[in-house]
């Protein structure tokens, strides 16, 4: 901060704080990772007036410093001076994740003399909660956080002319998102106040939808950010004092109801038979429906349900009971793997045996076909809630006959003479 | 296959329930292979203390091994020599199984403590003073908490015990090239019979986790094991194997089995 003297102007000095801290802290505006599940726009406008200038031109009666932006990352239309004074902002953002803490945080402190006038800032924005999913997306966004609002004057000089004085006054004012108000009296003194606030908003975006990051977003809810400071005084010779508020907001996306999960997936044979040790498997092509929702970057996984069956082994047990094949009776990939785009996974699901595992059983003699059944249990991460949440069950099935095998998923099946 | 294995001593009903949460895939395969044989499923062994437990298979000391691996996180590989057709049946052995963790019995994360050397000889010890046909040692493997339990002495056909060099103690030579590691597991097995003699083929193994990965490494006259402890590291998952010897079909098949991990 530093201040200006002017001729006829008190000294300005003006610190204007405007602080966006994410709890995930990248570091950067609004970087949204491939996990992101909510996403924040912010619109609004600064505005610092001098609106009592009566004496002109003692006093400028003109707005000083106006600036309207649509998106907390635009750093360069926050003001960078005001009036006589200057104006210092700064903005911190970041995000990530299913959280958000916002902070706005505004001071002003005057130091000098009053002719006629009325030093105003005003904050006015609106914070729009964005859901990952498109219009119909169900949400349940928790938010809370605090107001305050703080003044002090300190010593004072008056009158400072011949009409007579009035007495310097500072105040601040939030009004939204929960109101507080402060004013010094004519004496020196320290005021401040705050309030808590907080609410649940549930419900199902809608329009407008906005892409970030090649992921489609849907309107849920938003809040106004209203803070006003004002310093004013009438033939003040000399007056110090300053005034504050500071707003404060967590906002959590909570429980699974706002995080997509798939309705489904489509198994359908887009893929092929293995080759060399896997050509008695069949790799399935996985899609994530709805195909409405983009479910890229999300992770996925299998496990079991259900212990299987594997009778092929079973059987084959009964005629060698030294045989060296372990049965198979669960999935056998529990890695967390990321959807691509057109929610396809990047992998196929092998469902089948290897060949040697054929060889094997046939050389004790298969006659009929045996089968091998695992239940998977087909799971979406959730990293607003930190849990795996489950969308498909599924039966996969081979079975290993003399002259064909064949492999089956979803109650698609395929078989071929191997 | 696997008949029993079975707590001597007593247990609480706690201890019980969070054994089986850690070690699902092991109840798994016990419920599956007692529905084989027509039995109920087992009783679950007890965390907090040492147990003498009643294995009855064919392969006892691989069942033991594998709960180890299972209950400890721990890759402890098991491997066997060619028997003779009489010289692997149905046996009946019992083992005194080291005492886990104390701590995990009501710790949120179920991981005992990591087995040592010790731990297993033991195990091997009582396996060795109830079987004479063949002999097994514990080795320390590639990684400081990983072992391998390996044959070291096996009865010949004319009937001696003679000693035995594992099939994955055989040098191999893998071409270095970028393929999945299931073709990489089926390129080390031909390599093993290549070098020994013996038909080695791939087993049960995880394909998806195989397929789903690949690597590029070769083996340039390293042991198998070697070899495979590099592949198993490349996967994003801990995986432990059995080296099983059938001499009804003649043939040794390589099986992979991931081991419970905490994330689950």
């Amino acid at each position: 901060m530093k201040s200006t003297k002017r001729k006829v102007f008190a000294s300005l000095l003006t610190a204007f704080t405007i602080a966006l801290a994410f709890s995930m802290g990248s570091g950067e505006a609004f970087a949204q990772s491939q996990m992101d599940e909510l996403y924040v726009v912010a619109a609004g406008q600064f505005a610092g007036t001098n609106t009592y200038c009566t004496y002109a031109p003692y006093c400028n009666t003109s707005t000083c410093a106006a600036k309207n932006y649509n998106s907390l990352d635009d750093l360069a239309n926050v003001p960078t001076n005001e009036c006589s004074g200057d104006l210092t902002a700064t903005r911190q953002l970041g995000g990530g994740s299913s959280s958000r803490t916002y902070t706005y945080e505004g001071k002003f402190h005057f130091d000098g003399n009053f002719t006629n006038d009325a030093h105003q800032r005003n904050i006015n924005e609106t914070l729009s909660f964005f859901v990952l999913g498109d219009p119909g997306t169900s949400y349940s966004i928790s938010y809370s956080g605090n107001a305050a609002a703080a003044a002090r004057k300190g010593a004072e000089e008056a009158p400072g002319c011949y009409l007579g004085t009035g007495p310097g006054v500072f105040s601040a004012d939030v009004w939204s998102p929960a109101e507080v108000h402060v004013r010094t009296a004519n004496a020196q003194t320290n005021v401040s106040d705050s309030k808590r606030f907080g609410d649940v908003k549930t419900g199902k975006t809608t329009d407008p939808v906005i892409t970030v990051a090649g992921k489609r977003y849907s309107f849920a809810f938003q809040i106004n950010v209203i803070g006003h400071t004002h310093t004013g005084g009438y033939c003040v010779k000399h007056s110090e004092g300053e005034e504050s508020f500071k707003i404060s907001l967590d906002v959590h996306l909570t429980a699974s109801n706002h995080c997509p999960i798939p309705s489904g997936e489509q198994s359908g044979p887009g893929y092929s038979w293995g080759e060399g040790a896997l050509a008695p498997a069949y790799i399935w092509d996985v899609v994530l429906e709805p195909t409405t929702i983009d479910f890229s970057g999300r992770y996925v996984r299998e496990i079991d349900y259900a212990p299987g069956w594997d009778g092929c082994i079973a059987w084959a047990l009964t005629l060698d009971p030294t045989l060296p094949l372990n049965p198979v009776i669960g999935v056998s990939n529990s890695t967390p793997i990321q959807v691509l785009s057109g929610n396809h996974l990047p992998y196929g699901d092998v469902v089948g045996t290897t060949a040697a595992k054929v060889s094997l059983l046939r050389h004790l003699g298969l006659q009929s076909a045996c089968v091998s059944t695992v239940y998977q249990q087909d799971e979406i991460y959730c990293d607003a809630d930190g849990q795996w949440h489950p969308y498909r069950r599924n039966i996969l099935r081979y079975s290993i006959g003399p002259k064909h095998v064949s492999s089956e998923r979803d109650g698609h099946r395929i078989s071929k003479k191997y | 296959m696997i008949l029993a294995l079975k707590q001597v001593c007593e247990y609480t009903v706690d201890v019980k329930g969070d054994w089986k949460m850690s070690n699902s895939g092991f109840l798994a395969i016990r419920r599956m292979l007692a529905l084989i044989l027509g039995m109920t499923a087992i009783s679950a062994p007890a965390l907090s203390e040492p147990g003498n437990y009643v294995v009855q298979d064919a392969r006892p000391l691989a069942v033991v091994a594998k709960y180890l691996a299972e209950r400890h996180r721990q890759r402890i590989g098991y491997e066997e020599p060619p028997y003779q057709p009489a010289g692997i049946s149905s046996r009946t052995i019992a083992f005194t199984v080291p005492a886990a963790d104390a701590m995990s019995v009501s710790s949120a994360s179920p991981k005992p403590s990591p087995l040592t050397w010790g731990d297993l000889s033991r195990v091997i010890d009582d396996y060795g003073s109830q079987v004479s046909t063949e002999r097994f040692e514990v080795f320390q493997g590639d990684e400081t908490d990983s072992f391998y339990v390996a044959p070291s002495y096996i009865t010949t056909s004319r009937g001696q015990l003679e000693r035995f060099t594992p099939i994955l103690d055989a040098r191999v030579t893998v071409q270095p090239a970028q393929r999945t590691v299931l073709q990489a597991v089926v390129d080390l097995c031909a390599a093993l019979q290549k070098t020994t003699g013996y038909r080695v083929v791939p087993g049960t193994v995880p394909m998806n986790l195989l397929v789903r990965n690949s690597t590029a490494l070769g083996a340039d006259g390293e042991t198998g094991r070697h070899y495979l402890y590099s592949l198993l590291r490349s996967l994003p998952a801990p995986v432990s194997w059995e080296l099983f010897f059938s001499p009804t079909l003649n043939v040794f098949a390589l099986n992979l089995y991931i081991l419970p991990t905490d994330t689950r």
